[in-house]
């Protein structure tokens, strides 16, 4: 039996679409119930939602032996994982957003307002940049607004949040899109099944127009 | 027990138990910060004012006490290393070979590595790579030394999309990219493994690395192993430490590497000493907390005496029958039992009277056994007085 971590939310969905489309389905992730795992023991395979944040986690930590989360949550927390394939679905930025006018005054401390301090110290290390970190837990885009930071590093997928804020996409730090990661103790026990799974997806990355996305609840 | 079982090991293999001093002057350490996890460590001062620390490591000391003659050596130490910000005491065992280094020597270490694990498990896996073919490949392909070491952090990723990115950055060529994409997907069992390696050789000086490997094949064949080594080049080689093969060994139900090990010859040279060496360490903590069976009670019965009504020879008495019969009994006040500070899990608890009574009409200690540990018999928790 494979355990399978999938993220919360609408890259949940579109995740098991793809896994069902790959020969994976579980038909009882549609039921409606309270039940917190699914199983489907004639293909070998279990799912289960977790908070996206989380699937690392469980995936570091064996109890999931994959899972699929965003570039974001690895290039964050670094897990030891393996990062078998990119899924080329969930696609974003991480960008540093700003007001439409803002010129980096670089006698002064940058204060950034993000998430994801160690993506966004990285990045401002590399350029030698002395900043003053800020670490919120979200609504970000309200920081510089406020004048609690000059800037904010954060996942910008459309924009529209930021445009309607009169804040704009300054640079963008990394391209940000899902994959598909495993625990390396599990890639060894259980390889022939996960390869299976990774090859099974390959196949569909890229045909994201006639992936028929199932609305599930979590 | 598992401490045993693998000491027992190296002792059938000639390897001598070495024994460590707790700390070792700060000096060691510092001098040979590439060769440590971390440079942190805990520190302190010494009656006389030198500055000592708690071993962080153990291959460090052996490898400083050896004046450059050969040996094979084995421990169970305990070490100190930081850990998600603290201080954590980890037990390892482990052994190293020093001297001339030769394909028996490298083989034979591999061997035992696989032979500690079956001790823990019937599922076991070692990974080989090796940091020497890696870096001649690296070399044939002309990289810069920012490039191999992104190269290096996705193989450990085993992060294919990571290469495309490279090459359409222009740093890889996408012959290149083809070759890495081959040995970044590589997990095979060796034999098998050695062949696709072949066909990913693009210098004589990495063919000959291959060559190398290829010919512990045999050996390990002959040790008993071979059947469970894999080729995989997704093992990390932080700060170089390791200039061969390199290993790590897993076992199924733990969901992190529980060995790990390597050829280092550059600590050694780095110490002044003409000698290569090749060891491994095992995280014993791990695999205790993993493996250890969790037990179903903490005695077999637990005695409650009541000072009014049974005399404490009484009581003794009990205990004594009890314990003769091999069973592990805790005797408690009757009063005393909801204020205990552990709450003891019992397959049986007695009063004195019940118990005597039990001990009377089964006069034959072995039938006491049977009754205490009958499987029909449901193991009841024992939380305050409530049963």
């Amino acid at each position: 039996m494979i355990n399978v971590a999938l993220p919360k939310g609408r890259l949940g969905d579109r995740t098991y679409s793809m896994m069902a489309a790959a020969g994976f389905d579980c038909p009882a992730i549609l039921e409606k119930n309270r039940k917190l795992t699914f199983e489907n023991p004639e293909k070998g395979i279990r799912y289960f939602w977790v908070k996206p944040s989380d699937v690392s986690i469980y995936v570091e930590r064996g109890a999931a032996d994959i899972g699929v989360c965003g570039a974001d949550i690895l290039l964050e927390y670094e897990p030891e994982v393996y990062e078998l394939l990119d899924l080329g679905i969930g696609k974003c930025r991480m960008c540093v957003a700003g007001p439409k006018d803002f010129y980096d005054n670089e006698d002064r401390t940058l204060r950034i307002a993000t998430k994801f301090p160690h993506i966004a110290g990285a990045f401002y290390e590399k350029r030698g940049r002395d900043i003053d970190m800020i670490h919120l837990n979200g609504s970000i885009e309200i920081a510089p607004i406020l004048g609690l930071s000059d800037v904010i590093v954060d996942i910008v997928e459309t924009g529209n949040t930021l445009r309607e804020n009169n804040l704009d996409v300054l640079e963008t730090v990394v391209p940000i899109s899902a994959r598909l990661i495993s625990n390396k103790i599990s890639f060894q026990f259980r390889h022939d099944e996960i390869i299976r799974i990774r090859d099974g997806l390959a196949r569909l990355v890229g045909n994201d127009t006639e992936l028929n996305v199932i609305r599930l609840e979590h | 027990m598992i401490e045993q079982k693998l000491n027992a090991l190296y002792d059938t293999y000639g390897y001598r138990k070495f024994k460590l001093t707790k700390f070792e002057p700060y000096d060691l350490y510092a001098d040979n910060r590439d060769f440590l996890n971390s440079s942190q460590l805990i520190t302190f001062t010494d009656l006389d004012g030198s500055l000592l620390a708690l071993k962080p490591d153990v291959t460090l000391s052996i490898v400083k006490s050896n004046t450059g003659g050969e040996e094979k050596v084995y421990y169970n130490e305990t070490v100190y290393r930081p850990k998600d910000n603290h201080y954590r005491e980890i037990l390892q065992s482990g052994i190293e070979c020093i001297g001339r280094i030769d394909a028996y020597c490298e083989a034979e270490v591999i061997a035992l590595a696989v032979k500690s694990l079956r001790l823990v498990s019937d599922r076991i896996s070692v990974r080989l790579s090796d940091a020497a073919f890696l870096a001649k490949t690296f070399d044939a392909m002309d990289l810069s030394q920012s490039t191999r070491e992104e190269i290096l952090k996705l193989f450990n990723k085993k992060n294919v999309a990571g290469l495309s990115n490279l090459t359409a950055e222009g740093r890889l060529t996408k012959a290149s990219e083809q070759t890495l994409r081959k040995l970044m997907d590589l997990y095979l069992p060796f034999t098998e493994g050695i062949e696709v390696l072949r066909s990913c050789a693009i210098s004589n000086a990495s063919a000959q690395e291959i060559e190398h490997l290829a010919g512990l094949r045999g050996i390990l064949e002959a040790f008993q192993v071979l059947d469970s080594v894999y080729l995989d080049f997704s093992l990390v080689n932080s700060m170089d430490y390791y200039n061969g093969i390199l290993f790590q060994g897993a076992v199924q139900g733990i969901p992190f590497t529980i060995l790990s090990g390597g050829r280092y010859d550059r600590l050694p040279e780095k110490m002044g000493k003409a000698v290569g060496a090749i060891g491994f360490a095992m995280n014993l903590d791990i695999v205790t907390n993993y493996l250890l069976p969790p037990r179903s009670h903490d005695v077999d019965a637990l005695i409650l005496y009541d000072p009014e009504k049974d005399t404490p020879e009484e009581t003794a008495a009990v205990i004594e029958a009890f314990t003769k019969a091999g069973q592990c009994v805790r005797s408690i006040r009757i009063d005393e039992e909801d204020r205990m500070e552990h709450k003891i899990r019992a397959a049986k608890r007695l009063t004195v009277r019940e118990a005597g009574e039990l001990l009377l009409s089964e006069e034959k200690k072995v039938v006491i056994d049977q009754k205490l540990q009958d499987p029909q018999e449901p193991d009841r928790m024992m939380q305050g007085g409530a049963v």
